[in-house]
């Protein structure tokens, strides 16, 4: 077909519309995406806290085979990793070839053999003890400088304490000992001015376990002068000798084990020490290793058949004091008759090796984190100290050093939904409190009740906002006087745009104190309202139909109002008269009877009463719900086709009669999902609550407390979280949870919506 | 008359569903105007009463704060008491109880001085010591007029050493940091003409630093002349205080004033709220650079939010296929405008900020680092933020406004021989312009009311520098910024002392409040107009 000249469209027409069509639908569709893209976002940064621990060799060397090693230490930057030889010598191990290198010799000044060395980390101190009953205490230091490029630390070793026992058994009375005598096991704690070192001996009778005690004289410049504070001998219940001593990292409890498998708990503090618990871990085993996690509070214990748990330091039951308690199980071991074991500095993991297999478990969720498996048996493992490297020594003197990478140690299902049983508490709860004031401090993760927090604020919320809302809608819909509708629902519909900063502020400034003493005014309120609206109703009914036309149909909230008002201010000069009737307990301190709801209500119910509670976040919210819940109500009631209506009042109904029960169950799906959406404001609600409550994660449903909802808790938490760390990723979960709860509500809300229209078109 | 509910057909019924309606009506109106006249009061110079307390001789002087229930006895009241002074007397409130005072009177000679630091001082005024040591007492007949003559000098010098502190020694802090980073960045790179290029620069720094140092020493210069005369004046307990005339912003006499000259005070309290800075960890002066900043973000937020939903609307209302996918993109951008505004904020925090924010860093201001520049919050940051926060109001009110546009008038358009593009750009759009308008409207005004996601990505409780000024380049999009929202929050949750916050508390609500009730209001008349323009129920 010929186009004639002038009706062709210019070639730039033509272009800039191709163009535009490209733009736009690359730009809608991309926004889109973008928007959907929200989602995976905060889904990507979730979902590292699921992943186990990795680890990647960095060298593995062979040392030589007449080297004996007793213990692996690593560094805190896992660059220069020291081993002790039987002999005493410590030696480091070059990462550029393997080879060894003395560095000292920690027995060399002492009398005797070496019969005993531990490691102990979180002080850094090397012990050692002799068959002349002599001990030292090595500390080692660190110092860091730059070699080229790379920064390198240097070891020093400096012997803070040395003792002969033998000397101070002969000087403080105590009986001396048969036969060859030698150390066998050794502790030192230190913990402000108090030191402590445990040390065991075997002699021809058996073992014997002494601590001694050390006190620092105080001084402006810090270390004073160590003396000698006491010498005790532990002994079990019955007189038990004890083998072995673990003392914890605050130097005030002291467990012993005795032959039997039996662990001995004693107390220590400035009167001395006491025998407080002992307990027995495994009916069947023998104990075969134990020592305290990081923060000496859980005490982790290793069976002969390979059982593996922990007892932890809690509050008993009544919440007197403080005892072991079996708290954690964690997956058995493989049986040996010697464990390998170190624990993390940085948190509650710790690394365990039996035969040739290799774990790595974090105590608070019993978790395995990695699992390996050698081809010979593992002799030593050790971690660094920023839970940064892994190494391990096996029988073949083969050396391996790995680094670690497990950010986020803490994750897992159970820790974020699960009753764990942490460290102090008197049983397993569901709890959160992400940062704590020391470095042991043990995360308490769990979302359960910032969810619950959200769903009490959301109910306390919905219980006032729906009954209002509702029946608004219903009279604005069917009642209201058309002309008044217009004025009506923009009025009402201003209150959703109010800033919820402002209502937050009015809750928490104005609304809280004036109802913390006011509550029986608010109960009367309750009371009052609907008994006069109802009994204003009836008394109009009765009226003559003269008086009654004066006010044309539509109107009547115009009366009702100020005699609500008068209700209203009725009410509350009331409640005090209420409160002394109804609200009295007798005063446990002074005997007299006072009128007080706020002690009443915590003497009957046992709960606490807050002045920043829910009823006044159930208020502050109604003020950002109601006007949601209404309008999107009163849309679906007023949508209900005009033909039902003038049927059913044709067939006599009145008009209440066919507002409930010809329009109400129409638009049912429609103000079901008016109440949805007001739901979902609710539910993601930040300001209100963050202002109008305490913000105190507990977990109860007590009206007259606060709570700790998700969003507020990220509104508070996120800013201070650090970057892609545990705390970080988990407010981010807390996020999602909270946006996979809005999203749910909302479209049911929508599909409703959708159906609902459906339906009107075929009615 | 025979009762009878049956014959009642269910009125009361009606009547109990107006009180939904009347209780519903009675929020609104009773929050708004709690606000109005909280607010208002804020502004208006109350009375100072002396009062007098049966235990004591000395009388009190104070302004009435509020009168609450004693606690544990319902018919007892006490009242609140703003004492000010609070140099002074360490509090800058009492409760006293009702049935304890014995007197009550306005005496004429009380006033109020509004101070630079410590909030105002109630008292009686004693002399003014110039210079020379000549001194006035308040009895000699032009005390007030030096007063007044030598407020009025010292105001000016003020005003040149904020004009000096501010914009001069500001200017050449900010360049002295651009001559650093520039530095640094030479520093990094290893060529031989480099330690010419330093050289030349710390030349350049040590010169500025030589014009710092005349300018810091001329505004110090000018901050003691200003504090070279005293007043004296006697607060209640008998103390006399001596206050350098540079702390005094004004005085006046609450209890000599009338209607008209209350009203004059009222409106000059108001103004200074509207236009100055704030002082005293907020609690005092003006909201100057919170309510700047709320508008900076809120117009920059409709600048991004704008184009992209109306692209979005036009994509999906004349260019998309309907059917499923569209419809379900429809549920999911209604979806959008229900998720919480904390996610947004939250989605900001680890997208705009760390994300973007944290590259955008890496690639051009590894100079300033440690020091993150866009890898923290800031304004750019929180007006995408609310961008997308507010995506879903626009897109929706477009994608309505877009529909309500007569088919006949498209047709007529393409029957003209209009390509489609033309049709939409030309027909459609101006069409549509109201109701995109209205959108907007609305957006801003969502936008411009929320606060918590703007909590993690960048706004700050008190801001140096605007984010628009004079220095290059002018809008700073990665200052962070104070918030009307946010000063409400912060004042009344983390200043030291929130009583004495409260009024400003209350004003800076009002000011928020009426911003977001206009900014509906606007929406809703238009909206109005546009339904009698097209008669039909589109909207």
């Amino acid at each position: 077909m010929n186009i004639p000249e002038r009706f062709k469209p210019s070639r730039s027409v033509l272009m800039i519309d191709q163009w535009m069509t490209r733009f736009i639908r690359f730009g809608g569709m991309s926004l889109i995406i973008a928007v959907f893209g929200i989602c995976f976002f905060i889904l990507s940064q979730v979902i590292p806290l699921f992943g186990g621990a990795e680890i990647t060799l960095l060298h593995q060397f062979k040392l030589d085979s007449h080297f004996k090693p007793l213990t692996l230490i690593l560094d805190e930057w896992g660059e220069l990793p020291l081993f002790v030889n039987e002999n005493g010598e410590v030696r480091s191990i070059s990462q550029k070839d393997g080879r060894t290198t003395l560095l000292i010799n920690l027995v060399s000044d002492l009398k005797g053999n070496l019969t005993a060395l531990r490691y102990e980390p979180e002080q850094n101190n090397l012990l050692v003890g002799t068959d002349a009953l002599e001990i030292a205490v090595y500390r080692i230091d660190y110092e860091r400088f730059q070699d080229g490029d790379q920064m390198q630390g240097n070891p020093s070793f400096h012997k803070i304490q040395s003792y002969s026992i033998e000397k101070l058994l002969r000087e403080n009375l105590f009986k001396s000992l048969k036969g060859k005598t030698f150390i066998t096991d050794l502790a030192y704690v230190e913990s402000g001015s108090r030191k402590i070192i445990a040390s065991t001996i075997k002699s021809e009778e058996g073992y014997h376990s002494y601590l001694i005690k050390l006190k620092e004289a105080s001084s402006l410049l810090g270390g004073g002068e160590v003396t000698f504070d006491g010498l005790d001998e532990l002994k079990g219940k019955a007189g038990e000798n004890i083998q072995k001593v673990y003392v914890n990292n605050l130097a005030d409890a002291v467990v012993g084990l005795d032959a039997t498998g039996t662990f001995f708990y004693y107390w220590l503090d400035s009167d001395g020490i006491k025998l407080k618990q002992s307990f027995v871990p495994f009916d069947e085993e023998k104990p075969i290793f134990a020592d305290f996690l990081l923060g000496g509070n859980s005490f982790y214990i290793i069976g002969g058949e390979g059982s593996n748990l922990i007892y932890s330091l809690n509050l008993d039951k009544n919440g007197e004091e403080r005892l072991f308690q079996k708290t954690k199980q964690f997956n058995h071991l493989v049986p040996t008759s010697s464990y390998a074991f170190a624990k993390s500095l940085r948190n509650k993991a710790f690394l365990v090796a039996a035969e040739k297999e290799i774990s790595l478990r974090y105590a608070t969720t019993e978790n395995i984190r990695w699992e390996g498996e050698s081809l010979v048996p593992i002799q030593h493992v050790a971690l660094s100290r920023k839970y940064e490297h892994l190494a391990y020594l096996d029988s073949a003197n083969q050396f391996s050093l790995y680094k670690l990478n497990d950010p986020h140690p803490e994750g897992g299902w159970r820790t974020f939904f699960g009753k764990i049983w942490y460290e102090g508490a008197s049983n397993p709860e569901y709890a959160w409190q992400s940062t704590g004031g020391t470095d042991d401090f043990e995360p308490k993760l769990s979302l359960i009740p910032l969810i619950f927090g959200t769903l009490k604020g959301t109910l306390y919320a919905m219980l006032f906002s729906f009954p209002i809302a509702f029946i608004a809608a219903l009279y604005t819909s069917e009642f209201l006087h058309p002309r008044l509708k217009k004025i009506v629902k923009p009025t009402m519909e201003v209150m959703a745009s109010l800033p919820s900063v402002i209502l937050g502020f009015i809750g928490a400034f104005w609304l809280a104190p004036l109802l913390s003493d006011r509550v029986p005014s608010l109960i009367l309120i309750l009371i009052f309202l609907p008994l006069v609206a109802v009994f204003l109703g009836i008394i109009w009914a009765q009226l003559p139909n003269q008086l009654r036309r004066i006010l044309p149909k539509g109107m009547e909230f115009f009366i009702s109002i100020p005699v609500l008002l008068l209700a209203i201010f009725l009410a509350w000069k009331l409640g005090p008269l209420f409160e002394l009737i109804v609200f009295t307990v007798i005063d446990p301190t002074t005997g007299q009877v006072i009128a007080d709801f706020g002690t009443w209500w915590s003497q009957i119910t046992g709960l606490p009463f807050e002045q920043r509670n829910s009823l006044i976040v159930g208020i502050a919210m109604g003020f950002a719900v109601i006007p949601i819940i209404f309008t999107i109500s009163e849309d679906s009631l007023a949508q209900v086709p005009l033909s039902l209506r003038s049927a059913s009042l044709a067939c006599g109904a009145s008009r209440w009669q066919t507002a409930i029960r010809v329009v109400v169950p129409t638009a049912a799906a429609g103000v079901f999902s008016a109440t949805m959406v007001g739901l979902g404001r609710a539910v993601g609600e930040t300001m209100i609550v963050l202002m109008a409550t305490g913000n105190t994660p507990i977990m109860e449903w007590n009206i007259f407390s606060g709570m700790r909802t998700l969003s507020a808790n990220l509104a508070v938490e996120l800013p201070e979280a650090p970057f892609h760390g545990t705390l970080y990723r988990v407010l981010f979960l807390g996020g999602l949870i909270l946006f996979l709860m809005t999203f749910i509500v909302n479209t049911i809300a929508e599909l409703l919506r959708q159906y609902i229209r459906e339906r009107y078109k075929t009615l | 008359m025979k009762f009878s509910l049956r014959k009642t057909y269910g009125e009361p019924f009606v009547w109990l569903t107006a009180t939904g309606l009347a209780l519903g009506l009675i929020m609104v109106v009773g929050l708004v105007g709690l606000i109005m006249v909280k607010g208002m009061e804020s502004f208006w110079p109350k009375r100072v009463l002396e009062i007098v307390l049966k235990n004591s001789e000395q009388p009190l002087l104070g302004q009435i704060v509020l009168k609450r229930d004693q606690s544990g006895f319902k018919d007892k009241k006490e009242w609140q008491i703003f004492l000010g002074n609070r140099d002074r007397l360490g509090e800058g409130f009492r409760f006293i109880q009702e049935d304890k005072i014995s007197r009550l009177s306005q005496p004429l000679d009380i006033v109020v001085i509004e101070r630079r630091e410590y909030g105002p001082a109630l008292g009686r005024f004693l002399k003014l010591e110039l210079a020379q040591n000549r001194v006035l007492k308040v009895g000699d007949q032009d005390f007030y007029k030096t007063l007044n003559q030598e407020l009025d000098i010292v105001s000016n010098q003020w005003d040149e050493i904020r004009d000096l502190e501010k914009n001069q020694i500001g200017d050449i802090n900010a360049k002295i940091q651009k001559l650093i980073e520039k530095k640094k960045g030479l520093e990094r790179k290893k060529y031989s003409s480099i330690s010419k290029k330093i050289k030349v620069i710390d030349d350049k720094i040590h010169k500025l630093n030589e014009t710092y140092n005349a300018l810091a020493a001329t505004a110090s210069n000018l901050r003691q002349l200003s504090s070279q005369n005293k007043l004296v004046y006697q607060i209640f307990n008998g103390e006399e205080v001596g206050l350098a005339l540079g702390q005094i912003i004004s005085y006046y006499r609450p209890n000599q004033m009338g209607l008209f000259s209350r009203t004059f005070k009222f409106c000059t309290h108001l103004f200074n709220f509207l236009l100055t800075e704030p002082r005293e960890a907020n609690t005092e002066g003006g909201i100057f650079p919170a309510l700047f900043g709320t508008m900076i973000m809120t117009i920059l937020m409709s600048a991004m939010v704008t184009p992209f939903g109306v692209i979005a609307a036009i994509y999906l209302r004349e260019y998309a296929k309907q059917g499923f996918f569209v419809r379900l993109v429809r549920i999911s951008v209604n979806n959008l405008a229900g998720v919480p505004s904390v996610i947004f904020g939250v989605f900001g925090l680890g997208f705009f900020v760390y994300f973007l924010g944290g590259s955008l860093d890496q690639l051009f201001f590894s100079n300033r680092f440690p020091t993150p520049t866009f890898g923290t919050g800031g304004l750019l940051w929180a007006s995408l933020t609310l961008a997308l926060l507010t995506l879903p109001v626009v897109i929706v009110a477009s994608e309505e406004a877009l529909a309500a546009v007569p088919r006949g008038a498209r047709e007529a358009a393409l029957a003209c021989g209009a390509s489609k593009w033309q049709m939409i750009q030309r027909i459609v759009l101006p069409a549509a312009l109201p109701g995109v308008l209205t959108g907007l409207i609305l957006a801003m005004a969502r936008g411009a009311g929320e606060v918590a996601p703007l909590m993690l990505v960048g706004v700050v409780k008190l801001a140096p520098t605007l984010p628009l000024n004079m220095t290059y380049p002018f809008i700073h999009l990665d200052q962070k910024f104070m918030h009307l929202g946010f000063h409400i929050y912060d004042l009344g949750f983390q200043s030291p002392d929130s009583d004495a916050a409260k009024p400003m508390i209350y004003a800076t609500a009002l000011l928020m409040i009426i911003l977001v009730l206009a900014l509906n209001l606007g929406a809703i008349a238009i909206r109005e107009h546009l339904r009698r323009k097209y008669g039909s129920g589109a909207f």
